[in-house]
């Protein structure tokens, strides 16, 4: 579905307040020159967007005001069925912010994230994907501020855990034990 | 600000649903084994994270669903001073969707997003940061598939030209010059 102009002005309200309402996005959103929309033609062309799956409106989050560290993880893995494994592991996974796969000298692109640095290495030592089969080659690069997106969606507090799609135990893991980390879908 | 469990509550029936009610809010925060919060204790946690820049109910876009192609740029820089640079130049750009200092053998990740691979490329050889002073190595990957997240928050709709940021002037550019791009901010 393409974009009109004013599918275009009401995602750029939602984007700057996505609480906003309807009768306030009504004022922000032209028709033409001088012309606005109704409420109600706002209310469907939002559910319209939502349902098409082309937009949602989220709590996103500013980690960096959380004092969260991330990392990036470039796999490059044995062939496509080890990169469907990975995904299918970890696209549910609480850490992770980004999960793609790209084309040329890596396969996926993972960004986790975690509460401090030493949970973000206990991550990628014990529950993370550079030690599962298949994987090739790959490469860290820790960085400790998100310029853009400031807010980032994602759902750390879900309270559900994830172990049995990554196949890791929290109970074998030594920052739970020790209580750095409450455990998957726990922070 | 350490978040407590109510907290944790809001932003997970947040993530979910963004424009979730007051009232329904209510009915899925549980305060302590059978007591529930009131809805304007609800709506004050909600303006506390906002005001204090943890959370934006924002907008989200679905890359997948809108056919929007997009890449990673990797980039090696010569000094502190240049990384301040691209980031001061690039850092409101409605096509960066990820901007991250990062430790190790790069300084910077860049995501981009485009309406083509064709607009992509052209944006690469024309006001993407990979031609500007102190890079001294860049790589380009580029991503065909987006699993984490579904939707990404980007402020491509703000109908607001940031040419006077990074010094890349539209009429210069074939793909402006051809009608393909819109030009900065009018995507």
């Amino acid at each position: 579905m393409p974009l009109d102009n004013i599918d275009k002005q009401i995602i750029q309200a939602l984007l700057n307040k996505g609480r906003e309402s309807f009768n306030k996005l009504k004022d922000l959103t032209f028709k033409s020159g001088i012309e606005h929309m109704s409420h109600t033609g706002i209310r469907k062309r939002v559910a319209k967007l939502k349902d098409s799956e082309i937009m949602n409106i989220q709590g996103n989050l500013n980690l960096n005001k959380l004092q969260y560290y991330f990392a990036f993880i470039f796999l490059e893995l044995e062939d496509y069925e080890k990169v469907k494994e990975i995904i299918e592991a970890y696209s549910d996974c609480p850490r992770t912010f980004l999960l793609t796969q790209v084309t040329g000298q890596y396969n996926l692109i993972v960004g986790v994230t975690g509460q401090n640095i030493d949970v973000l290495h206990t991550y990628l030592n014990h529950c993370g994907p550079t030690n599962k089969k298949g994987v090739l080659h790959s490469e860290i690069l820790f960085t400790s501020n998100i310029q853009i997106p400031k807010f980032l969606p994602i759902n750390l507090f879900s309270s559900i855990s994830q172990e049995h799609k990554c196949g890791n135990r929290c109970k074998k893991c030594e920052a739970f034990l020790c209580g750095d980390c409450n455990g998957c879908g726990n922070f | 600000m350490p978040l407590d469990n109510i907290d944790k509550q809001i932003l997970n029936a947040l993530f979910k649903n963004g424009r979730e009610s007051l009232t329904n809010l209510e009915k899925v925060v549980v305060k302590s084994d059978h007591e529930m919060m009131s809805h304007t204790g609800i709506s004050k946690r909600i303006l506390k994270l906002e005001d204090m820049g943890i959370l934006k109910v924002q907008a989200n876009l679905n890359f997948n669903k809108l056919d929007y192609k997009a890449l990673f740029l990797l980039i090696e820089m010569s000094s502190y001073e240049e990384i301040n640079n691209i980031i001061n130049a690039y850092s409101e750009c409605p096509r960066v969707f990820l901007l991250t200092q990062v430790t190790g053998q790069y300084n910077l990740i860049m995501g981009i997003v485009g309406q083509s691979i064709d607009v992509l490329h052209r944006y690469i050889n024309h006001c993407g940061p990979t031609n500007r002073k102190g890079i001294l190595h860049s790589a380009v990957i580029y991503i065909s598939d987006f699993i984490v997240p579904k939707f990404i928050p980007i402020n491509f709709f703000s109908g607001i030209s940031k040419e006077d940021k990074c010094g890349n002037v539209c009429r210069n550019c074939e793909a402006y010059l051809d009608g393909k791009c819109e030009g900065c901010g009018n995507f």
